[in-house]
């Protein structure tokens, strides 16, 4: 068997991987010029090809574009494929061209449609040069870059069906069989007439040979096999099942461990594909190559097969919303409705649910029946989380003031008044009340007295809940600042995103985590402000990051809710609800549970992001959720508090 | 609760504008202006000690690098900088270390790991070292992450562009502060050394045999001795895309970072490593030490060896 086209058998071929001892012998190799020169525009070749520009770079030379001056009164362009032969040992130096000239006489026997086709082979110095046709079109990395969006599975089969087509066309080819041994996208051209092409631009080495024994090979398509030399038809079929794989999920192999495909299963990412084609796909991915397709041929007929199943060979779609559990499945142990929106998040505290409403009303209700203990009537709507201090209730409200109020009996002990409305949610440590009002200041109240201890002024509207760590104390303003002060007021150093962090910070191993309406989400060193980490999101997210193990969750008005590795900024997963996430997610034994404004709160898998169930209000869920004793506690702005059983 | 209280009304409070550095706090240096007259025994020295310690902390970096045994030259980069300012209210606490591990072609193999080292080290020096100390500080644009990853990224393109063919390994490790960021690409490792003298691998190896260790296809005894070992899957210079590996870990007081190359991890196992660590006081002692062991196992490859050392 061959294994041809756009690779360098002898190099990749049968060198020994083994190794240090070796490198001795091979000290005559080397590199004797530097290969990257390329040909300049307006080189001719042979006095007929006119070199136009660099199509693609690879290890062994380049590809351009040339015009054929043959033909003077047309402009015919073909592709000019370029060897540099950068080896200096004699007898290595020839076996490469003469692998080269191979490459080029089976080419130039080749006759298929989604083969371009072969004019000229010559040598130059030490420069072999294909003249080959050329493909008006892009190749599918290109293709795959520049799409946002997942292509339809009936595309992505169409293409799997001429691939095939071609493959088996190579691989029944006599004298021998020709192995491709590098289906990747970008050896995959779309012509303009939208059929698939292989081509090779890439000129393609698997594994590097070197002074030291060190090799790499870097291919996320190849299969387990190919790293020990060995290529057969098996192997073409693996990498073809990771390029399908790569266009379905748009998840890039080559940046990810070799063989992981299992770690990304292709409806996990893209559930609108078929489990019938993923089942296929992942046939070809098999580790053992007895266990993948016996051949292309088979492989097609699964693909088809799998169309037929899911209709598809007639154009229907077969998308699917897999839910798992439906809303109707789950009855709340106990709901309490209020007489306006509930924007807020409740807190517990004794036994009792703590919640603030747009009907001006803080409410007490009992955790475990949902009864109504008290309320308390403000003159403004509540969002401010409560929060609990020894006996008493502290909030801030749209009119202005920060509350405390009596736990048992719901009266006033004293109210302190801000020039603003109050949105942000109190912090409270060792005797003193820290809250942010559209004032723009942060207020230290002392708890006892509610007397004012001093204000900072941040120039700009604090919605963000003020966070103390240590003796420090962070929080975000209107104008996109994130502060960091110190017990007496006085900054010790400041942040500024490019628009406002109306999120609350939370932190964790010495750094602050927020998020900002500019998009992303910063990790910022506690003692510094230096930004450790930026995290994008599609849009602004002003949610609550939450942290568990090594776990950051956050929700976006992307409509999202994003998992993402807590030290190196990476995302896990993300979950797609129908709108805006401005809810803040929390993570409870093995679920998340978010709420999202189009009215559904969210219970996730923590570790995948699958959904496990979703429950649907009449209203947008703004709030973050409460979970104490085992149950979820969650306002909507259908007005109604919702409690129910984990 | 007292503590609090005073430091919520040590001063006059009522209202502040929120202004950097207004207002520098000198008292805690207090401590530090002892009368030498005053010091009569060792433990107002040790006090001394400690305290002048707990203000200026103090990293103690060792590094040392050898060809081996069996090799005539040596492909390994190494880099170090530490960096410790206390200016009044300014405080940074810089450090950045390199092992870049070379390979293939020649001399190509140094070319690659030194131009990893350079231009990894650049762009860290112009993006966030010196705005350390530009008076236009806290104008840091991009993460300490992304600079990391951009110096990889550049690294990898300069290698493509004048070296081709080779390749280099890069494990970095920049502290600022207490936060330490690792950029890793190959088979060099990071370790970190727990205060109690544990040794926890912080990086993974981008080796073939690593990873069919991992989906079960090999034992680690088979992975050992594997012939196909020194295959990496990502490696800088190499012209698929990639990504380097890019963590923050949070650092204690008292732990320890090793960084060395396959020449080292290859040869001495994590048991010795840690024998050395804990019982040699001195990093750079530590590193040499190393060294000799991995040469008189043999020493089939390049070493390269760097001991960071946080105050306790």
């Amino acid at each position: 068997m061959l294994a041809i086209i756009g690779t360098v058998p002898s190099i990749t071929g049968g060198v020994t991987l083994d190794n240090k001892k070796k490198t001795h012998n091979l000290e005559p190799i080397g590199v004797s010029r530097k290969p990257s020169e390329q040909l300049q525009p307006g080189v001719i070749l042979l006095n007929r090809y006119s070199i136009q520009n660099v199509v693609g770079i690879g290890g062994m030379g380049a590809v351009y574009s040339a015009r054929d001056l043959h033909f003077p009164n047309v402009v015919k362009r073909v592709a000019v494929k370029e060897m540099v032969n950068i080896v200096r040992d004699q007898n290595l130096h020839d076996t490469i061209v003469r692998n080269f000239e191979r490459e080029a006489n089976i080419l130039a026997t080749l006759n298929h449609p989604a083969i371009p086709r072969i004019y000229d082979y010559f040598s130059q110095d030490d420069r072999c040069y294909l003249i080959i046709e050329f493909i008006e079109g892009k190749d599918l990395e290109a293709i795959l870059m520049e799409s946002n969006e997942f292509f339809p599975e009936a595309q992505v089969v169409n293409w799997a069906i001429e691939l095939c087509d071609v493959l088996s066309y190579l691989h029944n080819y006599e004298p021998e069989p020709i192995i491709f041994r590098d289906i990747k996208p970008s050896n995959i051209m779309i012509n303009l007439q939208g059929h698939a092409m292989l081509v090779d631009f890439g000129i393609a080495k698997t594994f590097q040979t070197g002074q030291k024994g060190t090799m790499i090979g870097t291919e996320g398509y190849s299969p387990p096999e190919q790293y020990k030399g060995e290529a057969t038809q098996r192997a073409d079929i693996y990498a073809l099942g990771a390029t399908l794989h790569h266009l379905l999920t748009k998840r890039d192999p080559r940046m990810e461990p070799p063989f992981s495909f299992d770690d990304r299963k292709i409806r996990s990412i893209n559930p609108n594909i078929t489990s019938e084609l993923e089942a296929v796909i992942y046939t070809a991915l098999r580790y053992d190559p007895n266990e993948r397709y016996l051949s292309t041929e088979v492989m097609k007929q699964a693909i088809l097969a799998s169309a037929k199943k899911t209709g598809l060979l007639s154009k229907l779609s077969a998308a699917i919303k897999p839910l798992t559990n439906e809303s109707s499945e789950i009855s709340p142990l106990w709901k309490f409705e209020c007489e306006d929106e509930i924007r807020g998040t409740p807190i517990n505290n004794g036994g009792s649910i703590y919640i603030g409403a747009y009907d001006n009303n803080l409410y007490a209700l009992d955790a475990t029946s949902g009864e109504f203990i008290w309320k308390y009537a403000t003159d403004g709507g509540i969002v401010s989380r409560p929060n609990v201090y020894e006996g008493n209730v502290y909030f801030g409200s749209e009119d202005q003031r920060l509350y405390c109020i009596n736990l048992r009996s719901g009266q006033e002990i004293w109210s302190y008044y801000s020039n603003g409305p109050i949105r942000s949610s109190p912090y409270i440590a060792e005797g003193h009340v820290f809250i942010g009002s559209d004032d723009a200041y942060l207020h230290a109240v002392n708890a006892l007295t509610g007397r004012r201890a001093w204000r900072a002024d941040a120039g700009a509207p604090i919605r963000s809940s003020p966070l103390m760590v240590g003796d420090f104390v962070y929080f975000g303003t209107e104008m996109g600042d994130l502060f960091c002060i110190d017990l007496r007021g006085n900054v010790k150093w400041r942040f500024k995103a490019k628009r406002a962090i109306t999120s609350t910070p939370v932190h964790a191993n010495g750094i602050i985590y927020v998020s900002s309406v500019d998009t992303l989400m910063y990790a910022l060193d506690a003692k510094s402000g230096y930004i450790i980490w930026r995290f994008r999101m599609v849009k602004a997210s002003i949610s609550t990051p939450f942290i568990m193990d090594n776990y950051i969750f956050i929700g976006s008005v992307d409509s999202h809710i994003y998992c993402v590795d807590i030290h190196s900024a990476k995302e896990i997963w993300n979950f797609s609800t129908d709108n805006q996430v401005t809810s803040s997610p929390i993570a409870y034994q093995d679920s998340v549970y978010c709420g999202s404004v189009d009215g559904n709160m969210y219970c996730l898998e923590y570790r995948t992001g699958r959904l496990r169930w979703r429950f649907q209000t009449g209203g947008p869920v703004t709030g973050t959720p409460l979970i104490a004793n085992n149950t979820l506690y969650f306002g909507s702005n259908d007005h109604i508090l919702y409690a129910i059983v984990l | 609760m007292s503590s609090f209280i005073n430091k919520l009304f040590r001063k006059n409070n009522s209202e502040k504008i929120l202004t950097p550095n207004q207002d520098p706090d000198l008292n805690h240096l207090q401590n530090v202006f002892i009368d030498p007259e005053t010091i009569t025994n060792e433990k107002v020295l040790t006090d001394l000690q400690e305290k002048t310690h707990l203000d200026l902390p103090q990293f103690s970096v060792g590094a040392a690098q050898s060809a081996g045994i069996q090799r005539d030259h040596n492909e390994d980069a190494i880099f170090t900088l530490t960096t410790n300012l206390v200016a009044g209210e300014k405080k940074v606490n810089f450090g950045l270390y390199i092992i870049a591990d070379g390979m293939g072609g020649h001399e190509n193999g140094e070319i690659a790991s030194s131009l990893a080292v350079d231009r990894l080290t650049s762009l860290v020096i112009r993006y966030l070292y010196l705005p350390l100390f530009s008076p236009l500080s806290n104008k840091m644009e991009l993460s300490i992450q992304e600079i990391m990853q951009t110096g990889v990224l550049q690294a990898h393109q300069a290698i493509k562009k004048e070296a081709l063919g080779s390749g280099t390994t890069l494990t970095s490790a920049l502290i600022l502060g207490d936060q330490m960021t690792i950029a890793h690409v190959g088979d060099s490792r990071a370790y970190l050394i727990n205060p109690d003298g544990t040794l926890q691998l912080l990086t993974h190896d981008h080796s073939y045999v690593k990873r069919l260790e991992e989906i079960g296809q090999l034992s680690p005894e088979q992975a050992l001795t594997d012939p196909r070992r020194n295959i990496l899957y990502r490696a800088l210079g190499q012209g698929e895309p990639f990504e380097a590996d890019i963590v923050t870990f949070q650092l204690q007081q008292g732990s320890q970072i090793l960084l060395c190359s396959d020449g080292l991890w290859e040869v001495i196992s994590d048991k010795d490593i840690e024998e050395v660590i804990r019982t040699l006081p001195d990093p750079q002692h530590a590193c040499q030490t190393l060294i000799n062991l991995a040469n008189s196992a043999g020493g089939p490859d390049n070493i390269s060896v760097i001991n960071v050392r946080m105050p306790k």
